[in-house]
């Protein structure tokens, strides 16, 4: 007997393009490590989160080797019964295969783990999310290439194109030539 | 007529890890700009709020400023 799998589903959410095992779909982990952990013993805590990972029957996916930054704002995390809060830390995220039962399994490891300040699991996709390095330039040539602002709606667009049309000071012909005969004599 | 950031960019998601990002659709306390200022379609303005208050509880945005 054979089963019949419907192979036209539409494309509804991000888990809908990917053909994963029955119960499996792409998540990711971001977490902050401490920054008690030494430059050096943070490749080694990464392995250790991604033997964790594993051993919840996860396939990594991809990842991002943390790197210390400076935290938005102060975080608190009990430690071995003493409070510490943190400013900064090592940010670092991996994205994983596993099954959605063992999701709160990762994120109650995560929790009790000392060298782990806060995490966040998500769902998410295979490829990667994070906006291309080159965005859209601006429209007009000749101008620098930078980012266009987002940040106009109508609002925003009125007050564009009452500066950029502003007309200039009007110049009659013969200004215009008295101006270019100076400009010659200097 | 401008058209949203997001669509303009061929941006399907939006990552609460691209912070810079993120920070154009902020004002000054740090709250999330309208529909009406952004000029970001529906759509992408409801992935744009989840983002956001995802990168503030992973401390990469401040909640407030100022």
């Amino acid at each position: 007997m054979t089963e019949n799998i419907t192979t036209d589903t539409p494309d509804v959410g991000p888990s809908a393009s990917e053909v994963l095992d029955e119960g499996k779909k792409i998540y990711e982990v971001s977490y902050w490590l401490v920054p008690l952990i030494a430059e050096e013993g943070v490749p080694a805590k990464v392995t250790e989160i991604k033997d964790a990972l594993t051993k919840f029957g996860a396939t990594l996916v991809s990842e991002e080797m943390p790197k210390m930054q400076p935290i938005a704002y102060n975080m608190k995390k009990v430690i071995k019964n003493d409070r510490h809060t943190f400013s900064n830390g090592y940010f670092g995220w991996i994205k994983f295969e596993g099954e959605i039962e063992n999701t709160e399994a990762i994120g109650k490891w995560f929790k009790d783990s000392d060298d782990i300040i806060r995490h966040l699991v998500i769902s998410t996709v295979r490829g990667d999310t994070r906006a291309p390095k080159k965005l859209q330039t601006s429209r007009t040539e000749g101008e620098p290439a930078t980012i266009s602002k987002p940040g106009v709606g109508a609002a925003g667009a009125k007050k564009d194109v009452k500066e950029s049309e502003k007309p200039a000071a009007p110049i009659s012909e013969a200004e215009l030539d008295k101006t270019i005969e100076e400009l010659v004599v200097e | 007529m401008t058209q949203c950031f997001f669509s303009q960019n061929n941006m399907k998601y939006v990552d609460h890890k691209d912070v810079e990002i993120l920070k154009k659709f902020l004002n000054p306390h740090a709250r999330l700009l309208s529909r009406v200022k952004t000029g970001v379609c529906a759509k992408n303005q409801r992935k744009l709020a989840q983002a956001v208050k995802r990168a503030r509880f992973m401390g990469l945005l401040p909640y407030i400023t100022r």
